[in-house]
Protein backbone atom coordinates (compact mmCIF):
# COMPACT_ATOMS: atom_id res chain seq x y z
CA UNK A 1 0.00 0.00 0.00
CA UNK A 2 2.95 2.31 1.00
CA UNK A 3 3.89 1.96 -2.86
CA UNK A 4 0.82 3.66 -4.28
CA UNK A 5 0.94 6.83 -2.92
CA UNK A 6 3.99 7.64 -4.93
CA UNK A 7 2.94 6.03 -8.09
CA UNK A 8 -0.32 7.79 -8.14
CA UNK A 9 1.81 11.21 -7.58
CA UNK A 10 3.70 10.23 -10.52
CA UNK A 11 1.16 9.42 -12.84
CA UNK A 12 -0.85 12.65 -11.63
CA UNK A 13 2.58 14.43 -12.68
CA UNK A 14 3.09 12.60 -15.78
CA UNK A 15 -0.41 13.72 -16.38
CA UNK A 16 0.99 17.33 -15.40
CA UNK A 17 3.26 17.68 -17.66
CA UNK A 18 1.67 16.27 -20.79
CA UNK A 19 -1.21 18.88 -20.63
CA UNK A 20 1.49 21.51 -19.80
CA UNK A 21 3.37 20.28 -23.02
CA UNK A 22 0.05 20.05 -24.99
CA UNK A 23 -0.68 24.31 -23.74
CA UNK A 24 2.73 25.49 -24.99
CA UNK A 25 2.35 23.48 -27.96
CA UNK A 26 -1.18 25.34 -28.61
CA UNK A 27 0.50 28.84 -27.73
CA UNK A 28 2.97 28.14 -30.28
CA UNK A 29 0.74 27.43 -33.02
CA UNK A 30 -1.10 30.70 -32.22
CA UNK A 31 2.19 32.35 -32.76
CA UNK A 32 2.15 30.88 -35.99
CA UNK A 33 -0.47 31.34 -36.97
CA UNK A 34 -0.71 34.92 -35.95
CA UNK A 35 2.70 35.54 -38.03
CA UNK A 36 1.76 34.08 -41.06
CA UNK A 37 -1.23 36.44 -41.10
CA UNK A 38 1.26 39.56 -40.17
CA UNK A 39 3.55 38.30 -43.46
CA UNK A 40 0.14 38.00 -45.07
CA UNK A 41 -0.90 41.26 -44.90
CA UNK A 42 2.41 43.17 -44.91
CA UNK A 43 3.18 42.85 -48.67
CA UNK A 44 -0.58 43.30 -49.91
CA UNK A 45 -0.78 46.84 -49.15
CA UNK A 46 2.72 47.74 -50.87
CA UNK A 47 1.64 45.51 -53.53
CA UNK A 48 -1.62 47.50 -54.29
CA UNK A 49 -0.61 50.95 -53.85
CA UNK A 50 2.81 49.76 -56.14
CA UNK A 51 0.66 48.66 -58.58
CA UNK A 52 -1.97 51.43 -58.56
CA UNK A 53 0.94 53.68 -59.28
CA UNK A 54 2.02 51.79 -62.00
CA UNK A 55 -1.25 51.73 -63.96
CA UNK A 56 -1.53 55.31 -63.26
CA UNK A 57 1.95 56.27 -65.09
CA UNK A 58 0.52 53.52 -67.98
CA UNK A 59 -2.37 55.87 -68.66
CA UNK A 60 -0.99 59.04 -68.25
CA UNK A 61 1.31 57.94 -71.13
CA UNK A 62 -1.54 57.01 -73.01
CA UNK A 63 -3.80 60.32 -72.48
CA UNK A 64 -1.11 62.52 -72.15
CA UNK A 65 -2.52 64.33 -68.59
CA UNK A 66 0.40 63.21 -66.00
CA UNK A 67 0.19 62.94 -63.05
CA UNK A 68 -3.19 63.23 -62.42
CA UNK A 69 -3.92 59.74 -63.14
CA UNK A 70 -1.48 58.52 -61.92
CA UNK A 71 -2.61 60.33 -58.04
CA UNK A 72 -6.32 58.88 -58.67
CA UNK A 73 -5.03 55.61 -59.32
CA UNK A 74 -2.35 55.75 -56.57
CA UNK A 75 -5.09 56.42 -54.42
CA UNK A 76 -7.48 54.13 -55.84
CA UNK A 77 -4.80 51.48 -54.88
CA UNK A 78 -4.40 52.38 -51.18
CA UNK A 79 -8.09 51.60 -51.19
CA UNK A 80 -8.28 48.52 -52.91
CA UNK A 81 -5.00 47.24 -50.36
CA UNK A 82 -6.97 48.25 -47.41
CA UNK A 83 -10.22 46.45 -48.76
CA UNK A 84 -7.92 43.23 -49.50
CA UNK A 85 -6.68 43.81 -45.76
CA UNK A 86 -10.05 44.06 -44.61
CA UNK A 87 -11.73 40.97 -46.17
CA UNK A 88 -8.87 38.66 -45.19
CA UNK A 89 -9.21 39.92 -41.20
CA UNK A 90 -12.82 39.08 -41.64
CA UNK A 91 -11.99 35.50 -42.34
CA UNK A 92 -9.68 35.61 -39.63
CA UNK A 93 -12.56 36.89 -37.18
CA UNK A 94 -14.12 33.55 -38.54
CA UNK A 95 -11.59 31.72 -37.91
CA UNK A 96 -11.46 32.71 -34.37
CA UNK A 97 -15.56 32.22 -33.28
CA UNK A 98 -15.70 28.87 -35.57
CA UNK B 1 39.77 36.43 -54.60
CA UNK B 2 36.75 37.39 -55.26
CA UNK B 3 36.50 34.49 -57.98
CA UNK B 4 36.37 32.13 -55.15
CA UNK B 5 33.99 33.78 -53.40
CA UNK B 6 30.24 33.15 -54.98
CA UNK B 7 27.74 36.10 -54.95
CA UNK B 8 24.32 36.16 -52.84
CA UNK B 9 22.54 36.12 -56.58
CA UNK B 10 23.90 33.40 -58.14
CA UNK B 11 22.22 30.99 -55.83
CA UNK B 12 19.18 31.80 -58.11
CA UNK B 13 20.35 31.57 -61.33
CA UNK B 14 18.97 29.21 -64.12
CA UNK B 15 21.06 26.60 -65.72
CA UNK B 16 19.83 24.56 -68.26
CA UNK B 17 20.90 20.58 -68.25
CA UNK B 18 19.66 19.09 -70.79
CA UNK B 19 19.20 21.42 -74.43
CA UNK B 20 15.81 21.12 -75.47
CA UNK B 21 14.18 22.97 -78.52
CA UNK B 22 10.71 23.20 -79.77
CA UNK B 23 9.65 24.77 -82.94
CA UNK B 24 12.12 27.78 -81.96
CA UNK B 25 11.33 27.86 -78.16
CA UNK B 26 13.81 27.07 -76.13
CA UNK B 27 12.33 24.47 -73.16
CA UNK B 28 15.43 23.18 -72.04
CA UNK B 29 15.40 20.82 -69.15
CA UNK B 30 16.71 23.74 -66.27
CA UNK B 31 17.82 22.73 -62.42
CA UNK B 32 14.31 24.49 -61.81
CA UNK B 33 12.50 21.78 -64.35
CA UNK B 34 14.76 18.63 -62.01
CA UNK B 35 13.46 20.76 -59.02
CA UNK B 36 9.59 20.55 -59.35
CA UNK B 37 10.50 17.33 -61.39
CA UNK B 38 12.05 16.21 -57.64
CA UNK B 39 8.96 18.00 -55.49
CA UNK B 40 6.46 16.00 -57.52
CA UNK B 41 8.03 12.67 -57.63
CA UNK B 42 8.87 13.09 -53.78
CA UNK B 43 5.20 13.97 -52.79
CA UNK B 44 4.37 11.22 -55.06
CA UNK B 45 6.63 8.16 -53.28
CA UNK B 46 6.06 9.43 -49.99
CA UNK B 47 2.01 9.24 -50.23
CA UNK B 48 2.68 5.67 -52.24
CA UNK B 49 4.74 4.41 -48.94
CA UNK B 50 2.35 6.34 -46.87
CA UNK B 51 -0.74 4.42 -47.95
CA UNK B 52 0.65 1.46 -49.00
CA UNK B 53 -0.27 -0.07 -45.78
CA UNK B 54 -2.93 1.58 -44.72
CA UNK B 55 -4.24 0.43 -41.20
CA UNK B 56 -6.41 1.53 -38.81
CA UNK B 57 -4.26 2.38 -36.17
CA UNK B 58 -1.53 4.53 -38.78
CA UNK B 59 2.26 3.89 -38.91
CA UNK B 60 4.02 6.37 -38.53
CA UNK B 61 4.12 7.43 -42.30
CA UNK B 62 0.77 7.13 -42.82
CA UNK B 63 0.09 9.57 -39.32
CA UNK B 64 2.54 12.49 -41.67
CA UNK B 65 0.59 11.90 -44.61
CA UNK B 66 -2.92 11.81 -42.83
CA UNK B 67 -1.85 15.21 -40.75
CA UNK B 68 -1.38 16.93 -44.19
CA UNK B 69 -4.56 15.77 -45.53
CA UNK B 70 -6.54 16.54 -42.18
CA UNK B 71 -4.97 19.62 -42.56
CA UNK B 72 -5.84 20.84 -46.19
CA UNK B 73 -9.48 18.97 -46.07
CA UNK B 74 -10.09 21.66 -42.79
CA UNK B 75 -8.89 24.42 -44.24
CA UNK B 76 -11.04 24.39 -47.02
CA UNK B 77 -14.72 23.14 -45.13
CA UNK B 78 -13.13 26.19 -43.19
CA UNK B 79 -13.05 28.41 -45.53
CA UNK B 80 -15.54 27.32 -48.24
CA UNK B 81 -17.61 25.00 -46.81
CA UNK B 82 -18.97 21.88 -48.16
CA UNK B 83 -18.95 23.08 -51.52
CA UNK B 84 -15.59 23.45 -52.15
CA UNK B 85 -14.45 19.97 -51.33
CA UNK B 86 -14.56 18.78 -54.83
CA UNK B 87 -11.61 21.49 -55.32
CA UNK B 88 -9.60 19.57 -52.33
CA UNK B 89 -7.59 17.65 -54.91
CA UNK B 90 -6.26 20.79 -56.52
CA UNK B 91 -5.27 22.62 -53.15
CA UNK B 92 -3.87 19.50 -51.49
CA UNK B 93 -1.37 19.65 -55.25
CA UNK B 94 -0.66 23.02 -54.82
CA UNK B 95 0.35 22.82 -51.35
CA UNK B 96 2.48 19.67 -51.49
CA UNK B 97 4.07 21.25 -54.63
CA UNK B 98 4.74 24.65 -52.80
CA UNK B 99 5.46 23.03 -49.38
CA UNK B 100 8.33 21.00 -51.19
CA UNK B 101 9.58 24.05 -53.40
CA UNK B 102 10.53 25.91 -50.44
CA UNK B 103 12.05 23.44 -48.14
CA UNK B 104 13.96 21.29 -50.90
CA UNK B 105 15.05 24.64 -51.47
CA UNK B 106 17.02 24.75 -48.14
CA UNK B 107 18.85 22.09 -48.71
CA UNK B 108 22.45 23.08 -49.66
CA UNK B 109 23.07 22.93 -53.50
CA UNK B 110 19.75 22.77 -54.34
CA UNK B 111 17.98 25.11 -56.09
CA UNK B 112 14.47 27.03 -54.97
CA UNK B 113 11.63 27.55 -57.48
CA UNK B 114 9.59 29.34 -55.68
CA UNK B 115 12.40 31.95 -55.52
CA UNK B 116 11.86 32.62 -59.62
CA UNK B 117 8.52 35.57 -59.59
CA UNK B 118 7.63 33.40 -63.20
CA UNK B 119 6.75 29.98 -61.24
CA UNK B 120 4.39 31.86 -58.71
CA UNK B 121 2.96 34.09 -61.45
CA UNK B 122 2.25 31.14 -63.14
CA UNK B 123 0.81 28.95 -60.41
CA UNK B 124 -0.86 32.38 -59.32
CA UNK B 125 -2.50 33.61 -62.62
CA UNK B 126 -3.85 30.34 -63.29
CA UNK B 127 -5.36 30.43 -59.74
CA UNK B 128 -6.92 33.90 -60.45
CA UNK B 129 -8.30 32.61 -64.40
CA UNK B 130 -9.68 29.37 -62.70
CA UNK B 131 -11.37 31.01 -59.94
CA UNK B 132 -13.31 33.28 -62.54
CA UNK B 133 -13.99 31.20 -64.62
CA UNK B 134 -16.02 28.80 -61.61
CA UNK B 135 -17.56 32.16 -60.54
CA UNK B 136 -19.21 33.10 -63.89
CA UNK B 137 -20.15 29.33 -64.77
CA UNK B 138 -21.98 29.28 -60.63
CA UNK B 139 -23.24 32.69 -60.56
CA UNK B 140 -23.46 33.38 -64.61
CA UNK B 141 -23.57 37.47 -64.79
CA UNK B 142 -24.56 37.85 -61.55
CA UNK B 143 -21.16 37.15 -60.54
CA UNK B 144 -20.61 40.64 -61.23
CA UNK B 145 -22.09 41.40 -58.22
CA UNK B 146 -18.89 40.51 -56.17
CA UNK B 147 -17.74 43.94 -57.57
CA UNK B 148 -21.16 46.12 -56.27
CA UNK B 149 -23.02 44.24 -53.40
CA UNK B 150 -26.73 44.39 -53.79
CA UNK B 151 -28.43 47.76 -52.95
CA UNK B 152 -25.40 50.06 -52.86
CA UNK B 153 -26.45 53.88 -53.14
CA UNK B 154 -25.06 54.95 -56.88
CA UNK B 155 -22.79 57.48 -54.90
CA UNK B 156 -21.06 55.69 -52.64
CA UNK B 157 -20.76 52.76 -55.88
CA UNK B 158 -19.13 55.11 -57.99
CA UNK B 159 -16.17 55.28 -55.50
CA UNK B 160 -16.80 51.71 -54.44
CA UNK B 161 -16.80 49.51 -57.50
CA UNK B 162 -13.35 51.04 -59.13
CA UNK B 163 -11.87 50.08 -55.75
CA UNK B 164 -13.38 46.67 -55.79
CA UNK B 165 -11.89 45.72 -59.22
CA UNK B 166 -8.72 46.92 -58.63
CA UNK B 167 -8.86 44.46 -55.87
CA UNK B 168 -9.93 41.76 -57.54
CA UNK B 169 -7.36 42.26 -60.02
CA UNK B 170 -4.34 42.72 -57.62
CA UNK B 171 -4.82 39.15 -55.95
CA UNK B 172 -2.59 36.94 -58.25
CA UNK B 173 0.16 40.01 -58.07
CA UNK B 174 -0.19 40.09 -54.36
CA UNK B 175 -0.18 36.25 -53.95
CA UNK B 176 2.94 35.33 -56.58
CA UNK B 177 5.20 38.92 -54.73
CA UNK B 178 4.61 37.61 -51.08
CA UNK B 179 5.94 34.17 -52.10
CA UNK B 180 8.87 35.69 -54.33
CA UNK B 181 9.83 38.31 -52.02
CA UNK B 182 10.04 36.22 -49.09
CA UNK B 183 11.85 33.09 -50.48
CA UNK B 184 14.46 35.42 -52.49
CA UNK B 185 14.75 37.57 -49.16
CA UNK B 186 15.85 34.43 -46.73
CA UNK B 187 18.26 32.69 -49.09
CA UNK B 188 19.92 36.09 -50.05
CA UNK B 189 19.90 36.91 -46.16
CA UNK B 190 20.99 33.35 -45.39
CA UNK B 191 24.06 33.35 -48.55
CA UNK B 192 25.22 36.85 -46.97
CA UNK B 193 25.75 36.00 -43.40
CA UNK B 194 27.41 32.96 -44.69
CA UNK B 195 29.96 34.57 -46.67
CA UNK B 196 30.92 36.67 -42.93
CA UNK B 197 31.23 33.27 -41.43
CA UNK B 198 34.38 32.74 -43.92
CA UNK B 199 35.67 36.21 -43.81
CA UNK B 200 35.72 37.69 -40.54
CA UNK B 201 37.65 34.36 -38.82
CA UNK B 202 37.64 33.57 -35.58
CA UNK B 203 34.84 36.45 -34.85
CA UNK B 204 32.52 34.47 -37.77
CA UNK B 205 31.33 32.70 -34.90
CA UNK B 206 28.73 35.66 -34.37
CA UNK B 207 27.68 35.20 -37.97
CA UNK B 208 27.65 31.50 -37.61
CA UNK B 209 25.38 32.01 -34.90
CA UNK B 210 23.00 34.06 -36.97
CA UNK B 211 23.06 31.90 -39.71
CA UNK B 212 21.70 29.02 -37.18
CA UNK B 213 18.95 30.88 -36.41
CA UNK B 214 17.77 32.40 -39.50
CA UNK B 215 18.05 28.80 -40.95
CA UNK B 216 14.99 27.91 -38.13
CA UNK B 217 13.58 30.89 -39.33
CA UNK B 218 13.42 30.14 -42.72
CA UNK B 219 12.07 26.59 -42.11
CA UNK B 220 9.18 28.73 -40.78
CA UNK B 221 8.73 30.69 -43.12
CA UNK B 222 8.72 28.22 -45.55
CA UNK B 223 6.02 26.30 -43.95
CA UNK B 224 4.15 29.48 -43.33
CA UNK B 225 4.15 30.63 -47.23
CA UNK B 226 3.15 27.34 -48.50
CA UNK B 227 0.36 27.34 -46.29
CA UNK B 228 -0.85 31.02 -46.79
CA UNK B 229 -0.50 30.21 -50.79
CA UNK B 230 -3.32 27.66 -50.12
CA UNK B 231 -5.45 29.72 -47.60
CA UNK B 232 -5.54 32.58 -49.77
CA UNK B 233 -6.57 30.56 -52.64
CA UNK B 234 -9.09 29.01 -50.54
CA UNK B 235 -10.02 32.72 -49.74
CA UNK B 236 -10.13 33.55 -53.33
CA UNK B 237 -12.60 30.18 -53.99
CA UNK B 238 -14.97 31.26 -51.49
CA UNK B 239 -15.76 34.48 -53.15
CA UNK B 240 -16.39 32.29 -56.09
CA UNK B 241 -18.37 28.99 -54.86
CA UNK B 242 -20.67 31.12 -51.80
CA UNK B 243 -19.99 34.84 -52.78
CA UNK B 244 -20.42 35.85 -49.30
Amino acid sequence: MTSKLPNDLRNLQDKLEKIEIDASDKNNSEIQKNMGYGLRVGIELVVAVGMGVLIGIFFDKIFNTSPILMIFFLFLGFAAGINNIMKQLNSLNKDRKG
Amino acid sequence: MASSVHGPMEQFEIKPLIDLNLAGYDISFTNSSLFMTLSVLIAFTFYWFATRKSALVPGRLQLIGELIFDFTLSMIKENVGKEGIKYFPFIFTLFLFILLGNVLGLLPYSFTFTSHIIVNAGIAVFIFIGVTIIGFSRHGFHYLRLFCPEGTPIPVAIVLVPIEIMSYFIRPISLSLRLFANMLAGHVLLKVLAGFVISLGFIGIIPFLAVSAVTLLEIMVALIQAYVFALLTTIYLNDAVNMH
